[in-house]
């Protein structure tokens, strides 16, 4: 395509558009999630906008460093942030053919993501304390314990489009003629379960808690503060958005924009909030639900996941072949 | 004679001035050692010239036949370059000359004594190497493998003052052999099909005889198998694994780099040239692919779990080397699985990544092994525990490991990820076979590669971690220094190797489709090679796609844009302050986090990969002490049983050993009487 040409730069601002409603709804989605949460144990929620206040907080104090640290440690959150920022560049939000998209598939965002947890850890392990490395230690062991699964998920959903790139894989869905695929149900199950278990949501990791027993995620951010602190919370809140967006994108594509005109666009967003939303609550009620699992549990919630995944890849040669 | 083409005559010279200054160093270096620094300099700029001519014959896929005057009566020493040899001479020069440059900086901490010797070996043993790549008949090949055994074995057994160094060079050099033997069966089993005359068999030993040759499927598949055994045990294939994890770590840093780096692919090129060029791949079967394939897997994980486990730098670098071979093996048998059920595109493209993960694996294993002598220096300890914090005080060095770190755990936009999301675009072709167990098989590779790929870069997170971050756990950790010039230029040598194969991997892809090419007669798709510089389309203009040199600049355009921000916007104060302690004042190094504790959940979730012995003590114990060994398993349920078994053997057939003249002469009656009768009944 063209520089010049008028759809180029038209889909070239709605990359644009889409990359910072990505990064500015990606807390709100948090705002949510908490205010359901809030709602569901009877508490009265902080409203919708409290992420983005804490990061306000966040962003007007100073930084504390902790003895004995590198470069490291300083240039993990930019690093964490820089990288999921590129990576929502390769999500499809509104424009399903994003002008981005063909540099990386599926396969590499998956990789982008053990890149920010991998970066994460080297950030926990710099200050040396016994909180970072434990939680350290625990994130890369359930990352380790997801990742299979996920490539199960990633093979049973990539068999409607023979492809890994986002876009195929929702154009081969939007134009597929069966109104239910039930290879998909069972790789949505998988799914859920692989994204509680990567974004340290209950019954994986607590993120309401500073338990030293308990958690991850905190423990791994712990000694962060200040303006460091309220990226890594950004990240937080941008990977959870991230991969809500990735699976909306397999299991429930409709709705998407398949041109880029006004109306199609204006529906779709609207859809698209609805779906984010309905997420959200249900992600909420499953926190509420749910008790923390023992860590040397997680494996067989993950084995779980790669179960489901793996049915889902039976079932396809079974029923829709 | 015609002239020999250019780089022909290049890889003759390097070979000779490996030769050469290896042979002069030794006198020489006895004399005075200073010259150490120059000689080294002489070694790598020969391994530039072949990483150099390697690179243009690759990519203009010459294919040379020669012969040199030679060998045994009737047969010439036959050599060539060839696209597959081209390969694996870049791969030879391009990361040898990290390592040499390196040793340049770093065998002054040798012990004079010993230096000369050194020297010799690592410069014979490079010669060797590149031998093994030239060599195009039995006869020479194994003259250079058999020197690079020795060679590679003289290396390890550099501080032979140590026992357990000489009890690796040992084990070493009695795997060796067992895989050369193998190896000369394999070679006589192709090359003995049309035995007719003894100058026509000594003439079938040459490559160009063997390829064109057809054996039957039975006789085949005996030479599939020793091929494998015989390579494999060069190679580390499980169980013939043992002596790697033992070897490598015992010979001085730039030895156990080259062992680790480059002298596993020798074995890997054996694999493919005996297999895709020589038997060929029409007396391949598809079913042969199956056992390959789940060996490679389970050695992957196998190879990352022990890994894991291990608390000194380069035996976790070792059992990765394990993890790496196997995801090559398992790349092969994907390779012969998709080529002999008919889809040659899916197949080449998991050859392709096969190759490509040879080189990188090439340059961030010998980066790291680098890294790892590094630290083990500078802390004076080859245990994990004891180090800490070295990145504040070894900052280049640290940052280059940390850059071979990020390359080598598999993540984009690494080099390692390449070669590694090549594979999984071949596995996920696996919806186009139409037989279910090859599809089960290639679905549970693939798992077996993802899991073993996220375990690496969590052995990764341990060896950086626990060695570079948080605060020394020993007094010399703490008072450790920068490396010399030399060192970091080696390094960075090898870095910037990474970062290229990282960055530009369709220069290298379209040499590569050359290899496949004269190997297979087939050729990468053209959606793949018309990308240009930018797109890696592995198997249809619409199907997946990735492109590292975009992603690469995305990222670093992204990654100082926040900062630049924040310091626009409202440049925050900074403090420096003790971490949090949870309210208590004392804080000491040993609150960290051990190389040990890493290991601790991968012992609990897969036990069966271990030989786990461990005493927890009673409450009313006075002196209570937990004991806990971990163990290669293949050590107490299958290597020490032989032995044992052997060592029986041999007592038994000591028995008839009485030390009377009367029964040896009794002994000597009865096998005449014996030989006398078997004569009489023939």
């Amino acid at each position: 395509m063209d520089v010049g040409d008028p759809l180029f730069r038209t889909e070239f601002a709605v990359d644009v558009v889409d990359l910072f409603l990505a990064i500015l709804t990606a807390p709100l989605l948090s705002g949510w999630i908490g205010t359901c949460r809030a709602v569901l144990s009877n508490r009265t929620p902080a409203g919708v906008f409290q992420p983005f206040w804490d990061l306000l907080r966040l962003f007007r104090k100073e930084v504390i460093l902790p003895e004995h640290t590198s470069f490291l440690f300083r240039a993990v959150p930019f690093g964490v942030f820089g990288i999921l920022s590129v990576s929502a560049l390769f999500i499809p939000l509104l424009n399903i053919r994003p002008l981005l998209g063909p540099v990386a598939d599926v396969v590499v965002l998956i990789g982008l993501f053990s890149l920010v947890r991998m970066l994460m850890a080297f950030g926990a392990m710099d200050a040396g304390t016994p909180f970072g490395d434990l939680g350290a230690r625990r994130e890369m062991m359930v990352g380790f314990l997801a990742e299979p699964a996920t490539l199960m998920i990633l093979f049973t959903v990539s068999l409607w489009s023979g492809s890994t790139s986002l876009s195929r894989i929702i154009q081969s869905l939007l134009s597929s003629s069966d109104p239910v695929h039930p290879s998909l149900m069972f790789a949505l199950m998988a799914y859920i379960l692989v994204f509680l278990a990567e974004n340290g949501r209950l019954p994986i990791d607590n993120p309401a808690t500073h338990l030293e027993l308990t958690m991850i995620h905190e423990a791994m951010i712990l000694e962060y503060s200040g303006p460091l602190l309220g990226m890594m919370e950004w990240s937080a809140h941008l990977k959870l958005f991230l991969y809500l967006l990735i699976g909306i994108d397999f299991f429930f594509p409709a709705g998407l924009p398949a041109e880029l005109s006004p109306p199609a666009v204006i529906l779709g967003i609207f859809l698209l909030i609805g779906k984010l939303m309905a997420a959200g609550t249900a992600l909420a009620i499953v926190e509420i639900l749910f008790a923390k699992l023992r860590i040397f549990r997680v494996p067989e919630f993950t084995a779980l996941a790669y179960l489901l995944a793996s049915i889902g890849f039976l079932i396809h040669f079974v029923l829709e072949v | 004679m015609n002239p020999l083409p250019q780089p022909v005559s290049i890889n003759l010279f390097v070979f000779f001035i490996w030769i050469f200054v290896g042979a002069l160093g030794y006198p020489l270096l006895q004399k005075r050692e200073t010259l150490l620094k120059p000689l080294a300099l002489l070694l790598s700029i020969g391994s530039i010239l072949l990483a150099y001519s390697a690179f243009l014959s690759l990519l203009s896929g010459t294919d040379y036949r020669f012969t040199v005057e030679g060998g045994l009566p009737g047969l010439l020493f036959h050599l060539h370059l060839d696209p597959l040899s081209s390969f694996f001479l870049l791969i030879l020069g391009g990361a040898g000359t990290g390592v040499l440059l390196f040793s340049g900086g770093s065998l002054h901490a040798m012990s004079p004594r010993k230096k000369p010797g050194f020297f010799l070996n690592l410069s014979f043993f490079m010669a060797s190497m590149e031998g093994v790549f030239l060599a195009d008949d039995a006869y020479l090949f194994m003259i250079f493998w058999e020197a690079m055994a020795l060679f590679s074995t003289f290396l390890v057994l550099t501080d032979r003052d140590r026992s357990e160094v000489r009890d690796a060079g040992y084990l070493y050099l009695l795997m060796a052999h067992f895989g050369s033997l193998l190896i000369m069966m394999g070679f006589f089993f192709l090359a003995s099909r049309e035995p007719s005359g003894q100058v026509q068999f000594l003439e079938s030993l040459t490559f160009n005889a063997m390829a064109t040759s057809t054996p039957s499927t039975g006789l085949s598949f005996l030479i599939f198998l020793l091929v494998l055994l015989g390579f494999g045990a060069k190679a580390g294939l499980i169980p013939l694994h043992v002596w790697l994890p033992r070897a490598h770590p015992a010979a001085p840093t730039p030895a156990s780099a080259l062992l680790s780096g480059i002298m596993l692919k020798t074995a890997l090129y054996g694999i493919i040239r005996l297999l895709f060029g020589l038997l060929g791949l029409d007396h391949l079967s598809a079913t042969w692919g199956i056992p390959l394939l789940l060996t490679g897997g389970l050695m992957a994980l196998f190879g990352i779990l022990h890994a894991l486990l291990q608390s000194n730098p380069k035996k976790l670098l070792a059992y990765s080397s394990i993890e790496n071979i196997g995801i090559l093996f398992l790349g092969v048998g994907l390779a012969i699985l998709y080529f002999k059920s008919g889809h040659p595109v899916a197949g080449e493209i998991a050859l392709g990544a096969v190759l490509y993960h040879a080189i990188n694996h090439a340059f961030f294993k010998t980066l790291l092994f680098l890294g790892a002598g590094t630290i083990i220096h500078a802390s004076r300890t080859n245990d994990l525990n004891a180090m800490g914090g070295l990145l504040r005080r070894m900052p280049v060095s640290g940052g280059l490991v940390l850059a071979g770190i990020l390359f080598a755990s598999g993540l984009p936009p690494g080099n390692g990820f390449v070669s590694e999301w090549l594979l999984l675009q071949s596995t996920l072709q696996a919806w186009i076979l139409s037989n279910t167990l090859f599809r089960s098989a290639v679905l549970l590779g693939a798992a077996l590669l993802v899991l073993a790929s996220a375990l690496s870069a969590m052995g990764f997170v341990k060896f950086f971690g626990i060695g570079y971050l948080g605060i020394p756990r020993s007094e010399e950790a703490g008072k450790a220094h920068e490396v010399s010039f030399l060192e970091l230029t080696g390094m960075g040598w090898l870095a910037g190797g990474c970062l290229l194969l990282a960055a530009l991997p369709l220069t290298l892809l379209k040499g590569i489709n050359h290899v496949i090419r004269s190997l297979t007669g087939h050729v990468f798709p053209d959606t793949l090679l018309s990308g240009g510089w930018i797109w890696i389309r592995p198997i249809s203009a619409h199907g997946a796609s990735y492109s590292p040199p975009l992603l690469l600049a995305l990222l670093l355009a992204a990654l100082p844009l926040p900062w630049v921000l924040l310091r626009l916007l409202r440049k925050p104060s900074t403090r420096t302050s003790p971490a949090w302690g949870c309210g208590y004042s004392v804080r000491t190094p040993r609150m960290q986090d051990t190389a040990d504790a890493f290991g601790q959940p991968i012992r609990h979730f897969f036990p069966f990969f271990f030989a786990m012995k461990r005493r927890i003590p009673a409450p009313d114990e006075k002196d209570p002490l937990l004991e806990l060994s971990v163990e290669d398993p293949h050590w107490p349920y299958l290597f020490r049983p032989l032995l044992r078994l052997f060592v029986r053997f041999s007592e038994l057939a000591d028995r008839v050993r009485t030390g009377r003249i009367s029964v040896y002469l009794v002994y000597s009656f009865v096998t005449l009487l014996f030989l006398l009768s078997v004569l009489r009944w023939m």
